[in-house]
C-alpha cells in the first residue's frame, strides 16, 4: 500500500455517484452517497469500530446522488461532522423535502450542522502539502438563477499547490464545467453526469437539428480539450435507462489521450458481456469495498492516492486494461 | 472415487478406503512419470460460510491437480496445497481461504501476494451475492403508494417497488399515503427482500 496523504476511493453504486475520501486522521469525507441500496451503507455499517465522518456533501439532491442518505443519517448520525448540500429545486418538492428532512433529523437531534454548498466554501485543507478540497461552483447567484437541478450541481476540486488533482462536476454540462473550470488542467474528471453530459446530443437529436448540432459540436470539442483531463472515471449503471454513458462522449475524451474507466460495462461495450453477467473486474471486491447490488462491473470501484502532490491509480489499473483489451466494442479504446 | 471422497458428507467407509491407500500400501509396475499432473474437477456450486447460513457460489467448479510423486493435491487458483490424505477436507479448506483473504481485504491488510491470489478468486466466486447475502438490513425510508392487492412503495430515491406479499405483511398497520422508515434486507438490483422495525414518519 502507498503511503499517501490521501486515498480516493471511487465507488461502483450502479447508476449514481459516490466517493470516498480517507483523510490522514482516517476520517471520511463522502462526496454524493449513490442511490437507495447503495454498497457504501453495507461497508459503513460492517467497520468497527465504526469510522468517523468529517463530511458529507451532496452535489445535488438528485435520487442517484443523495438516495441513500437515510440509510447512512440514521446509524451514523453521531459520528457525522456536518452535512452540506444545495437547495437545488423548489423547497416544497417531494424529491427536495425527502433528501432534506433526511439531511435535517441530526440537526434536530443536535449531532451535527447542514450547511449550504456555496462557491469559495474549503471543505479540507492541509496546509504543509498546500492541499485543499474545495467548492467552485455555484455561487449564490447561479444557485438562484439556475433552470434546473443539473445546472446548479456543485463543482468540487481537489488541489495541490498549483495543481488540480481531480474535478468532480457532478451532473453539470460539459460546456459549463468547462467554464467553472476554466482552463485547469484537471489530472481526472470524475464524470460529469455519468458520461453522458446533458448537452451532449443523442444521435436522433443532431440528426434533427443538423446545423444548430454542428456548433454544439465545436464547444463540446472545446471543452473537452480545454479540460483535457489524463483521465476520467465515469461512474454508471449497466441497467440505465438514460443510454449513459455516450459513446461518441467517451471517443472524445479517449482523442484527447484521456484515459477513461467506467465503473460498469455498458451495452455499447460488449452486449454479450452484459448479458450473461459477466464482471470484467471485480474492483470493489480487491479493494476491500462492496460490489453494487445491481450491473456488471467493468472497473467496479477504483481508487486513487495522492501522494507528494501526485495522484496515483491503484495497482489493478493495469489488469484491469488488459481485460477491457478483449471486450467486444471497448469504448475507451476507441480513437 | 477421489472427487467423492471430497466431499464433506463422505460417509465413514470412504475415510476407510483412504487407510487402506495408504502410500505404504501403494504399488506398481509401471514408473510415475513426475510431469503428468493429473487433474480433477471437484463437483461443487457451492461453498458452505458461517456453518451453511452463507453460501458462496463458484462460478466455475475447482480443479484439483494432484502430483503422482509427493501425491500432493493443489487447488487451482485457490493457493491451497494439501496432503492427499485431507482430499477429503478441500471445501472446508477453500472456505477458510476465502474467509481469510475477505477478512484481509476488508481490513486493507493484503500483501502483494495475497492480492494477486485474491484477484483469482474473486474471478471464481459470485462475490456480489456474497456481500449482498451477508450485509444487514438498510435503514430507508418510503411511501406507501397501494396495500391491495398488490403493495406498491415509492422509495425515497423516487423508485417504486412492488412488493412481494410476504415481505408487505409488515405494512399491515400502515394506510396508503402514509411515508414510513423501516429496517429493509435489499437483494439484487435493491429489492425489498423482508422488512422490519417499521417506523411512521409522522412529520411528513
Amino acid at each position: 500500500m502507498i503511503d499517501s496523504l490521501l486515498q480516493v476511493d471511487f465507488w461502483d453504486v450502479g447508476q449514481g455517484d459516490c466517493t470516498v475520501i480517507r483523510l490522514p486522521s482516517g476520517k471520511l469525507i463522502i462526496i454524493d452517497v449513490g442511490p437507495v441500496g447503495s454498497p457504501l451503507v453495507d461497508w459503513l455499517n460492517e467497520r468497527h469500530p465504526p469510522l468517523p465522518i468529517e463530511a458529507i456533501v451532496l452535489t445535488h439532491n438528485d435520487a442517484d446522488h443523495a438516495g441513500a442518505l437515510a440509510s447512512i443519517v440514521k446509524p451514523h448520525g453521531t459520528r457525522i461532522g456536518s452535512i452540506r448540500m444545495l437547495l437545488d429545486r423548489d423547497r416544497d418538492s417531494q424529491q427536495f423535502q425527502k433528501i432534506f428532512r433526511a439531511a435535517k433529523e441530526g440537526v434536530d437531534r443536535g449531532l451535527y450542522p447542514l450547511d449550504r454548498l456555496e462557491r469559495g466554501t474549503i471543505l479540507w485543507s492541509h496546509h504543509e502539502t498546500e492541499t485543499h478540497l474545495r467548492v467552485v461552483h455555484p455561487s449564490f447567484v447561479e444557485n438562484v438563477e439556475a433552470t434546473n437541478p443539473n445546472d446548479t450541481s456543485a463543482v468540487l476540486v481537489l488541489t495541490s499547490g498549483p495543481k488540480t488533482l481531480i474535478a468532480w462536476p457532478g451532473d453539470l454540462e460539459i460546456r459549463q464545467t468547462a467554464r467553472v473550470l476554466g482552463n485547469v488542467d484537471a489530472t481526472l474528471l470524475f464524470g460529469p453526469h455519468h458520461g453522458g453530459p446533458t448537452d451532449y446530443p443523442t444521435k436522433a437529436v443532431r440528426k434533427r437539428n443538423p446545423e444548430l448540432m454542428v456548433s454544439r459540436m465545436r464547444e463540446i470539442r472545446e471543452a473537452v480539450a480545454s479540460l483535457s483531463p489524463v483521465r476520467s472515471f465515469i461512474s454508471v449503471g449497466t441497467k440505465n435507462p438514460y443510454h449513459h454513458p455516450r459513446p461518441g462522449f467517451i471517443k472524445l475524451l479517449a482523442r484527447n489521450e484521456t484515459r477513461v474507466t467506467c465503473s460498469q460495462l455498458t451495452l455499447c461495450c460488449d452486449r454479450h458481456h452484459v448479458q450473461a453477467g459477466q464482471h470484467v473486474f471485480p474492483g470493489a471486491g480487491v479493494l476491500g469495498l462492496r460490489p453494487a447490488r445491481s450491473g456488471v462491473s467493468c472497473r467496479g470501484a477504483m481508487r486513487y492516492y495522492v501522494h507528494n502532490g501526485a495522484l496515483l491509480p491503484d495497482e489493478f489499473a493495469a489488469e484491469h486494461r488488459t481485460r477491457v483489451a478483449q471486450l467486444l466494442r471497448p469504448q475507451c479504446l476507441r480513437r | 472415487m477421489f472427487i467423492a471422497s471430497a466431499a464433506p458428507e463422505s460417509p465413514p467407509a470412504a475415510a476407510e478406503t483412504w487407510r487402506i491407500n495408504s502410500p505404504e500400501n501403494l504399488a506398481s509396475d509401471t514408473e510415475v512419470e513426475p510431469t503428468a499432473f493429473s487433474k480433477f474437477v471437484i463437483n461443487r456450486n457451492y461453498l458452505a460460510l458461517e456453518g451453511g447460513r452463507l453460501l458462496l457460489k463458484l462460478h466455475k467448479r475447482p480443479v484439483l491437480e494432484v502430483n503422482p510423486l509427493t501425491l500432493e493435491c493443489e487447488v487451482m487458483g485457490w493457493g491451497i496445497k494439501l496432503s492427499y490424505v485431507q482430499a477429503g477436507e478441500v471445501d472446508r479448506v477453500m472456505a477458510r481461504r476465502f474467509s481469510l483473504l475477505f477478512s484481509k481485504s476488508d481490513a486493507d491488510e493484503l500483501t502483494a501476494e495475497d492480492k494477486k491470489l485474491w484477484l483469482s478468486i474473486l474471478d471464481q466466486v459470485d462475490f456480489t451475492s456474497f456481500c449482498i447475502n451477508r450485509a444487514a438490513p438498510h435503514y430507508v425510508e418510503g411511501q406507501l403508494r397501494r396495500l391491495r392487492p398488490d403493495c406498491y412503495v415509492d422509495w425515497s430515491d423516487g423508485r417504486s417497488e412492488k412488493i412481494a406479499p410476504h415481505v408487505a405483511t409488515a405494512f399491515s398497520e400502515l394506510e396508503v399515503g402514509d411515508s414510513f422508515g423501516a429496517h429493509i434486507k435489499l437483494g439484487h438490483d435493491s429489492k425489498a427482500l423482508s422488512v422490519e422495525r417499521v417506523t411512521m414518519l409522522t412529520s411528513a
